[in-house]
């Protein structure tokens, strides 16, 4: 009994759901044969600009074998930055950690890997810990081996072996929805909370050019946070926070490189507007664009071969420079029955989390080109398998999540002195937002071209909203707010019905 | 009876027995140009050089293998005797004699340019090198009356030797010199310097011909369109081809190649304007298409895509009877089999920045005909190179690029240069030839050119269907990135609004209590 007591004292459910998700990144990811992503062309600008660079016969594995080891650039990096993205201060730790302990030469990207790891031991932890503080341990027990099964799914944990920034955003959206739910739940400290927040909010924004326009979710939820703390540090740091995650949206927006936006702006034609038109030559003349590019329809911006280079003088001039996201958007408004068909074309990827053209092994592995692994990735199949695949699940799933967790923010309305307790819908609606805006935001930005690794944000925030509805479904705390029932017995707490009873009259 | 027995079986086994070369272990190498360079990477200082000397020997039918001297071995040089080496960077001392006394040991034919020569070599020729300080001087091409004035920096020129001299040298200061040489028996050969740019680049062309025995040969000159795409502007095509036709002038076609949507109206369109083209005096060569980047997730896709453009062309009674590639394509075993090997004639373009090496090899494929490119506007602003180029020994394409005629003025202006010039252009439909292209059987007689026996219809005269006019384009949204940055600035403005807001009501409510 004593051993049981001592077992539950230390193992609490969060460090359960940590450690099981540490061991199977550790069997995924660096035990033989492990596995990773293979690069699809995008590594070059993040690897050269924090000073890696390709060893001998990389070439050969583009698409199909995943590569570990890179070349540590010992001279002046010429390349300098390519990209602004977050996803360089990693990179650059883990090559510190590998100079350390490893190589000066060559790096393993198991480095990188690690520290992904690290970090997602401790989101998982937070959020475990979120969703189980003061809850019945058998309940916690269920949830953590739950949160193992569904965030340390291969289809996911892969990316850590690459250089792909949805590793990034992946660790980066559980922090921000673990440290929320913390502050809701009134645990550890609030400044510190609200800071790790901003910082993960930060990070998601500037991992990817895509995430620029949820910078503004993001800074209006951290507004959210002015609601429960009137001390002048905390609200100047929220402010602050906020404001900087707006403008860092705007900022990664406007850095988008040339090369980025071309690739872009190509694709949302090709594969976007032209994909599905009835006419394309049509589509064409909307846009004032020389019919003679209905040829392009459906090339990608990568086409090994074409007739013309995509940076050509003569696309520059008589195609590029005649749209741009505003006029595609304008275009979809006007092409409702094309724009859904497209929004469809999304929703049949919301879940294909690993691209279909990427293999997940090394090339000594002695594997077929491209081969993808299936190592623990229950909850991905089950997912791609078992979930809707129309856009109109998103309007049924926002609906049936906004209809569980209204009672409970109404009745934190009328609960005047815990004011954070109204933190729980803004979250739900925050997640359901990006959802949405992620779907909405690949389609215009690139059409239906690499939409498994364009649409990443809604597979992971759905992850994070199913995860919560399970746990306050088995805890019981799907309408109830956490910690009222302690409170009820401190203050009598008018309860809805009667509220409701209140208001009529 | 026995004794023609006997004859009979001697002469069997006589005939039997391999062949002296064969026995030797003779190579398939055996009777290829190997050209050897200190610097084979396309940064190189000279990498041009590198090219164009590879691009003439190519172009006297020729096979050439390109080796960096680092890769040189003795068992490597035995399988080559006729060595061209090509002093263009650094070389130590270990790699020079591996070359040099590989070269004395097996007599081989030998054509240095650049760079020192060993006084065994110098000895062969007679030749005696003096040092040349800079100077502004007079230089020509010994027989052919072709000269230009040039800026020697301080270089190693040729006082003396036994053999056919040329290049003469002279300015006002000093003695003749010359740059380059052939010793009598035209095996051993040597030239002070290169600039694929200058007058020197006739005297390699000069010398080259007659260390292959090829200056007999009498080479052709085409006027070649470059950068027709399915996107140019068929309207200004039309009217340079009419122009062209009306003047007599033939001239070739580098069309690229369509990869995709090969069913729609745009590339019927695309179709009949090369039709169009083919039937006012244009020789249709398929360009080869631009690649991104290399995979090998498809092996044959280049292949694949080739062939279905060649069949969709050819029912559209549209012959290509060529090729045009950079110079590196040649040297890539996966191009040539995908596409080169599928056609007669190859234009060599100069190879672009970046290359997309796909199975890089070192020897080069033999084609009916290989034709070096130039740059129309180099030669007709230099009257030696025009002058040059009626006794050149190998065929030239002289490139227009169609893009850079963007106004009517600017193609006014470039017709009027052609005429001005002196230069007569040949056509390559005159050309008798016969080869099979993806399934498809071409040939040209030199009058008619047939597909799979049917003979094509030259003198079709309707233009094709012309683009709709374009609008000028409605500037209503204007640029996107300002409708972004007006979107932006708003958002920002609401945000410190509600901040403002919020903060006054909080203030307030507190001043109530």
């Amino acid at each position: 009994m004593t051993a049981i007591f001592k077992f539950k004292k230390i193992m609490t459910p969060s460090l359960l759901a940590a450690i099981g998700i540490g061991m199977v990144c550790v069997l995924t990811l660096f035990v033989e044969p492990i596995k990773g992503m293979a690069d699809n062309g995008d590594f070059f600008r993040v690897a050269y600009s924090n000073g890696l660079y390709y060893l001998p016969h990389y070439d050969s594995n583009y698409f199909g074998y995943f590569v570990s080891q890179y070349g540590i650039s010992k001279d002046f990096n010429e390349n300098g930055s390519m990209i602004f993205t977050s996803q360089s201060l990693i990179i650059r730790l883990a090559i510190f950690i590998n100079r350390w302990f490893y190589s000066h030469t060559i790096f393993d990207i198991r480095f990188q890997a690690g520290v992904y790891i690290l970090l997602l031991m401790t989101g998982v932890y937070l959020l475990v810990e979120a969703l189980t503080y003061k809850v019945r341990r058998i309940y916690g027990y269920i949830l953590a081996l739950l949160a193992v099964l569904i965030f340390g799914d291969s289809a996911y944990t892969e990316y850590f072996n690459s250089f792909y920034a949805e590793s990034l955003m992946y660790v980066s959206i559980i922090f921000i929805v673990a440290s929320w739910l913390l502050i809701y739940r009134n645990r550890y400290s609030q400044v510190f909370l609200t800071i790790l927040y901003l910082v993960s909010s930060l990070f998601l924004i500037t991992s990817k050019q895509q995430n620029a326009p949820i910078a503004v979710i993001l800074a209006l939820m951290g507004l959210m946070l002015l609601i429960f703390e009137k001390k002048h540090f905390f609200r100047y740091v929220v402010l602050t926070g906020s404001f900087i995650l707006f403008c860092s949206g705007a900022a990664e927006f406007f850095l988008i490189p040339d090369q980025f936006a071309e690739i872009n702006q190509f694709q949302a034609m090709t594969r976007g507007a032209l994909l599905n038109a009835d006419h394309s030559e049509q589509t064409l003349a909307d846009f004032n664009i020389n019919k003679q590019y209905a040829l392009l329809r459906s090339n990608t911006y990568y086409q090994e071969y074409s007739s013309v280079g995509v940076h050509s003088q003569i696309l520059q001039k008589n195609f590029y420079s005649k749209y741009g996201f505003i006029k595609i958007s304008f275009y979809y408004a006007s092409h409702l029955h094309q724009f859904d068909e497209m929004l469809n074309t999304a929703a049949r990827d919301w879940f294909k989390v690993r691209p279909a053209e990427l293999g997940n092994y090394e090339r000594r592995a002695n594997l077929p080109f491209g081969k993808r692994t299936a190592y623990f990735s229950l909850y991905h199949a089950f997912c791609d398998i078992l979930m809707p695949h129309r856009f109109g699940f998103i309007f049924i799933w926002a609906a049936v999540m906004l209809g569980l967790y209204l009672p409970s923010f109404i009745h934190a309305f009328r609960f005047k002195e815990e004011r954070r307790l109204l933190l729980r819908l803004p979250l739900i609606l925050g997640l359901l937002l990006m959802e949405f805006m992620a779907t909405i935001v690949a389609i215009v930005g690139d059409g239906d071209a690499d939409l498994a690794k364009h649409l990443f944000l809604f597979p992971i925030t759905f992850n994070c909203l199913f995860f919560i509805l399970i746990s306050d479904s088995l805890t019981g705390h799907l309408f109830h707010n956490h910690d009222l029932r302690q409170t009820d017995e401190k203050v009598q707490l008018p309860n809805v019905a009667q509220s409701h009873s209140e208001v009529g009259q | 009876m026995k004794i023609r027995l006997i004859l009979l079986t001697a002469i069997l086994v006589i005939s039997l027995c391999p062949s002296p070369a064969f026995a030797a272990g003779k190579s398939a190498d055996q009777g290829n140009v190997l050209i050897v360079s200190e610097d084979r990477s396309s940064g190189a200082l000279r990498s041009k050089d590198l090219q164009f000397i590879s691009n003439l020997v190519m172009a006297h039918g020729e096979k050439v293998t390109l080796l960096g001297i680092d890769q040189l071995t003795r068992q490597k040089l035995k399988n080559f005797d006729r060595i061209i080496y090509l002093a263009n960077g650094y070389a130590d001392r270990r790699q020079k004699r591996i070359l040099y006394d590989g070269i004395e040991q097996q007599r081989s034919a030998f054509l240095q340019i650049g760079g020192p020569l060993p006084k065994a070599f110098r000895q062969r020729m007679g030749l005696r090198l003096e040092d040349q300080q800079a100077s502004i001087g007079r230089l020509e091409l010994t027989h052919k009356g072709v000269a230009q004035m040039v800026s020697l920096k301080r270089c190693r020129l040729i006082a003396a030797g036994n053999g056919s001299l040329t290049g003469r040298f002279t300015h006002p200061d000093g003695p003749i010199r010359y740059t380059g040489i052939l010793n009598k028996g035209q095996r051993l050969g040597y030239l002070s310097e290169t600039d694929s740019r200058s007058i020197q680049s006739a005297i390699v062309s000069e010398l080259l011909a007659k260390w292959l025995n090829k200056e007999a040969q009498q080479g052709k000159i085409y006027l070649t369109l470059t950068n027709i795409t399915p996107f140019s502007d068929f309207r200004k095509l039309t009217r340079l081809a009419d122009e062209l036709h009306d003047q007599g002038i033939p001239y070739l076609v580098i069309a690229q190649p369509v990869t995709s949507n090969l069913n729609s109206a745009a590339m019927k369109r695309y179709a009949a304007m090369l039709n169009y083209l083919q039937s006012r005096n244009g020789t249709l060569f398929i360009g080869a298409p631009f690649v991104y980047g290399v995979t090998h997730e498809d092996d044959q896709l280049l292949e694949k895509l080739m062939s279905v453009f060649v069949r969709r062309l050819t029912q559209q009674q549209i012959a290509p009877l060529g090729f045009a590639a950079e110079n590196y394509w040649l040297f890539d075993k996966d191009y040539q089999r995908e596409s080169l090997k599928a056609f007669h004639s190859l234009i060599i373009l100069p190879n672009q920045e970046n290359l997309m090496w796909r199975n890089r090899s070192s020897s080069s494929l033999v084609m009916g005909a290989i034709i070096p490119s130039m740059s129309l506007q180099q030669v007709i602003r230099s009257s030696w190179k025009q002058k040059e180029l009626e006794h050149s020994s190998v065929s030239l394409a002289l490139t227009i690029n169609v893009d850079k005629l963007l106004s009517r003025p600017s193609e006014k202006a470039f017709e009027k240069l052609l005429y001005q010039s002196n230069l007569s252009f040949d056509d390559y439909r005159q050309t008798v030839l016969r080869f099979r292209t993806y399934g498809q059987i071409i040939r040209s007689d030199g009058w008619t050119i047939s597909i799979n026996g049917q003979p094509i219809n030259q003198t079709r005269t309707e233009q094709p269907s012309p683009l709709r006019e374009q609008k000028k384009e409605k500037k209503s949204l204007g640029s996107p990135h300002k409708m972004l940055i007006l979107i932006f600035s708003i958002i920002l403005m609401l945000f410190i609004l509600f901040i403002i807001i919020g903060r006054t009501y909080y203030k307030n409510k507190y001043k109530r209590e």
